[in-house]
């Protein structure tokens, strides 16, 4: 599999041929040459601890997965995909939040993203890989995220996908007393109008045909039975955003398709509402870990995944909601989110488990340039 | 006579198991309650378990509980006493119950008030909060501080045992006046000096109240020397009037009883200081009985507690601590301790405008001791000390996360031997399914006292 067409690159402030530096700079890197990396123990695409690992890199993808040879020397640690940090505030500029009209599905959230922002880096540090970035849900139809990776040094944006999915809003922000719609049933209404009127080279009607993924902001479990069944109107299973009422919505989901985004997860969270992703994956619904990084830590990702774990979330449910199940989510699964052979390496060495809270990541590789390693880290392969 | 020794020996050889029992209760009644609690009591034994006694791993152990206390931690190969209870613990580790340091658990909403220093935190506890507490319980949390907040000096911190009441509900207050809170945190810079000076301000006047309170007891004390000397003259002239001295004595125990007469012909009464339970308060905290707990996220507050401490010399604790390790050598120097929290109010980097995670790495490395508790501002927080521990210790080479939630945590609390895995400790533990706070491992049992309080 050939990544290398899906990973366009964007001047941002500089020229191309910077993008050509980037590599360079990060030294030691995985992509200067081919590189053989065996680890003690790694996350399988199943998001189980599958022990010990043998990759190879090349020019930034994972060119074979084995176990490695008896005897082999290993890194002591865990070895997983990097973390997707799904809407994200990571090189946002200006805020994504804008009330020019209610349906506004031509906005796009790459007009915020700033390729120099220190936040790329910042993140990097944290193990996240790549971003979903989102317009703020302040309109019924908000407008289109898309996902880049953490790999911006040089001002050059890593564009993974620029069409993740199309945002909805049913919560309060997307009321208009004035304008209108003043209620969840006008937005409903103006969202399914909006949806049936599109043409089928708008971005909304592609959304209706299926051909663009739907995310909905759900503030009530009310809100989001409702988006589950108007989407369920044309046929869609769309994602929904919603954590309070996860736990009563979860026995009835039996049809659904879609994937819940729940989180940030905090310690001052109701018992019932961290039941809540437990009760979803048990009922068959994927999970992604949100951890709204734009306000909280960036662990809150993990610390989501984490708290999940312990109120019911499998771990290996709880390890995939940050990487293959977020890949999923931003459309960008045949790229990144699990260690296989043709995806690119967009990789995090950790200190153990990447769902125990006393971990941290020790080196960080975005298409195999190492962004990250422990002061204490001696030198990477 | 014959007949009657005879008839004594055979009372005496006929009821030797009679005297016997009698002996045995008179033993008991007088034997103190507790002890002969733990004669009596079926031990507890928790086999097949993990535990970590200082740096000693024991693998299989052997925890023999009887009655409130742990009475031995023995090695594999170790046979349980005849009669015990005993709970495999199949593997799982065996730790003290977790102590949050700083925690807000079961508090009802405070609204902001005014600096009182003797409200009582313990008062706003809600032991009914089952959902609550029993959350925090399956988290392993056995023992809560809970803070006072909302003023400057919001009130007087207390401890809580998370032990069910005979009464129902929740809660053992094992000390009601564990600390002053004081909360130097504003929005703008004129809000934290004032909210400085205000603190300032209180624990001066608590000094000035000591001193006014002394001088009116020396001025009571020279005013019944004065009365008596009245009326030794009053009785060299004869003036046999011996109620009225006993009623000048009087006078001066109770400021209520009034004389004109007396005062125009007798010395001046002095006026008893009005009582100010706030003032008191803030002079436990002078006689360092009790810390000064002050919640201080920002350098340049953390570095004003510092001088408060330094300029009253008393025991400072500092709370929050977000920016603790930009002025780490500063807090080793005064010798305060820190008891950082979770960001569930994160404290946002004024640069970088994110949220700031405490540099956990330079505190140990200036020898500061820090602790980590669930953090005031929730209700629930309790439940995540472990892993804002393990989080915080994961930054850090020296720092145990078990640890720091157990001993240091009841050392920062001043509760003796609390945190302890010994023979002799309270017997407040927790059975984990696995690992504590790894992925998967659940609480399976919980003890405080000896008695399960928490059982999956």
């Amino acid at each position: 599999m050939n990544v290398e067409p899906a990973r366009r690159r964007i001047a941002g402030g500089l020229t191309i041929a910077a993008s050509l530096i980037v590599p360079a700079v990060c030294a030691p890197t995985l992509a200067a040459a081919p590189v053989r990396l065996v680890v003690a123990d790694h996350v399988a695409p199943d998001g189980t601890l599958g022990g010990p690992i043998a990759i190879e890199i090349d020019r930034g993808t994972i060119v074979s997965v084995g176990t490695p040879d008896e005897d082999e020397p290993a890194i002591a640690g865990v070895l997983s995909p990097g973390i997707i940090d799904i809407f994200s505030g990571v090189g946002v500029t200006g805020g994504t939040r804008d009330d020019i009209k209610p349906i506004a599905d031509d906005i796009t959230a790459m007009d915020a993203i700033d390729p120099l922002h220190p936040s790329f880096a910042e993140a990097a540090a944290a193990g996240i890989t790549a971003v979903m970035v989102g317009p703020t849900p302040s309109n019924p139809v908000s407008g289109l995220a898309v996902t880049v990776s953490t790999h911006a040094d040089g001002g050059v944006l890593d564009v993974l996908n620029d069409e993740s999915a199309m945002v909805f809003s049913l919560g309060p922000p997307a009321v208009d007393t004035r304008y209108g719609p003043t209620s969840r049933a006008g937005i409903l209404f103006a969202i399914r109008a909006a949806m049936e009127e599109s043409g089928e080279d708008s971005m909304l009607g592609r959304v209706a045909e299926a051909g663009l993924p739907a995310i909905v902001f759900c503030p009530d479990g009310d809100d989001a039975a409702q988006a589950i069944q108007m989407m369920g109107g044309f046929g869609l299973s769309p994602n929904i955003v919603h954590s309070r009422d996860a736990l009563d919505l979860s026995s009835d989901l039996e049809d659904y398709e879609g994937t819940f985004i729940i989180g940030p997860y905090t310690f001052d969270a109701r018992p019932d509402v961290l039941a809540g992703a437990g009760f979803l994956d048990r009922a068959g619904v994927r999970v992604v870990s949100h951890g709204a990084t734009s306000n909280q830590p960036y662990d809150s990702i993990r610390m989501t995944a984490t708290l999940a774990s312990g109120y019911g979330l499998a771990p290996d449910a709880a390890r995939r909601s940050f990487t293959s199940e977020a890949a999923a989510l931003a459309g960008v699964d045949d790229l990144t989110g699990s260690i296989r052979e043709g995806f690119r390496a967009d990789l995090v060495l950790w200190s153990g488990d990447p769902l125990r809270a006393d971990v941290q990541p020790q080196r960080v590789w975005v298409y195999g340039d190492l962004m990250y390693q422990t002061p204490a880290e001696g030198s990477a392969p | 006579m014959r007949n009657t020794r005879k008839a004594e020996s055979a009372q005496k050889q006929g009821l030797p198991l009679l005297r016997w029992l009698t002996a045995l209760v008179c033993t008991v009644g007088l034997w103190p309650s507790a002890a002969s609690a733990q004669l009596f009591q079926r031990p507890t034994v928790i086999e097949n378990a993990r535990v970590v006694v200082g740096d000693r791993v024991i693998e299989p152990a052997m925890i023999i509980l009887r009655g409130d206390r742990i009475a031995s931690v023995r090695g594999p190969g170790a046979e349980a006493p005849e009669r015990a209870n005993v709970i495999d613990a199949a593997g799982g580790a065996v730790t003290p119950a977790l102590i949050d340091a700083w925690g807000g658990l079961a508090l009802s909403p405070s609204a902001d008030g005014e600096d009182a220093a003797a409200a009582m935190a313990h008062e706003m506890f809600d032991p009914y909060a089952d959902v609550l507490i029993r959350d925090a319980l399956r988290n392993g949390v056995g023992t809560v501080y809970v803070s006072a907040r909302g003023a400057a000096i919001a009130g007087t911190g207390s401890i809580i045992r998370l032990k069910p009441r005979d009464s129902g509900g929740y809660g053992e207050v094992v000390r009601e006046v564990a600390s002053v809170c004081v909360d130097l945190r504003a929005d703008t810079p004129a809000e934290r000096l004032a909210r400085l000076s205000g603190v300032r301000q209180a624990l001066r006047s608590a000094l000035d109240y000591r001193e006014t309170a002394e001088v009116y007891e020396d001025s009571l004390e020279t005013y019944l020397e004065e009365l008596k000397k009245l009326k030794d003259e009053s009785d060299e002239y004869g003036d046999d009037e011996d109620s009225e001295s006993e009623t000048a004595e009087d006078d001066g125990k109770d400021e209520d009883a009034d004389d004109d007469e007396k005062k125009d012909s007798g010395p001046a009464k002095p006026e008893r200081p009005r009582t100010d339970r706030n003032a008191e308060r803030l002079l436990q905290v002078h006689d360092r009985e009790i810390p000064l707990r002050i919640r201080a996220d920002r350098s340049a507050d953390i570095l004003n507690a510092l001088e408060i401490g330094d300029e009253f010399n008393i025991d400072i604790i500092i709370e929050g601590g977000a920016e603790s390790g930009l002025v780490a050598s500063a807090i080793a120097e005064h010798e305060a301790t820190v008891v950082l929290a979770p960001q569930t109010t994160p404290v946002f980097d004024r640069e970088t405008r994110r949220p700031t995670t405490p540099d956990v790495a330079a505190l140990d490395a200036a020898g500061v001791t820090w602790t980590v508790g669930g953090g005031v501002d929730s209700a629930r927080a309790s439940r995540g000390v472990l892993l804002a521990a393990k989080s915080l210790a994961g930054r850090s080479d020296k720092a145990d996360a078990m640890g720091l939630v157990t001993r240091r945590a009841g050392e920062v609390l001043g509760l003796d031997g609390a945190g302890a895995m010994r023979p002799g400790a309270i017997a407040d533990l927790v059975l984990w399914s696995g690992e504590p706070g790894a992925p998967g491992s659940r609480v399976m049992r919980m003890w405080l006292d000896g008695a399960t309080v928490y059982e999956r």
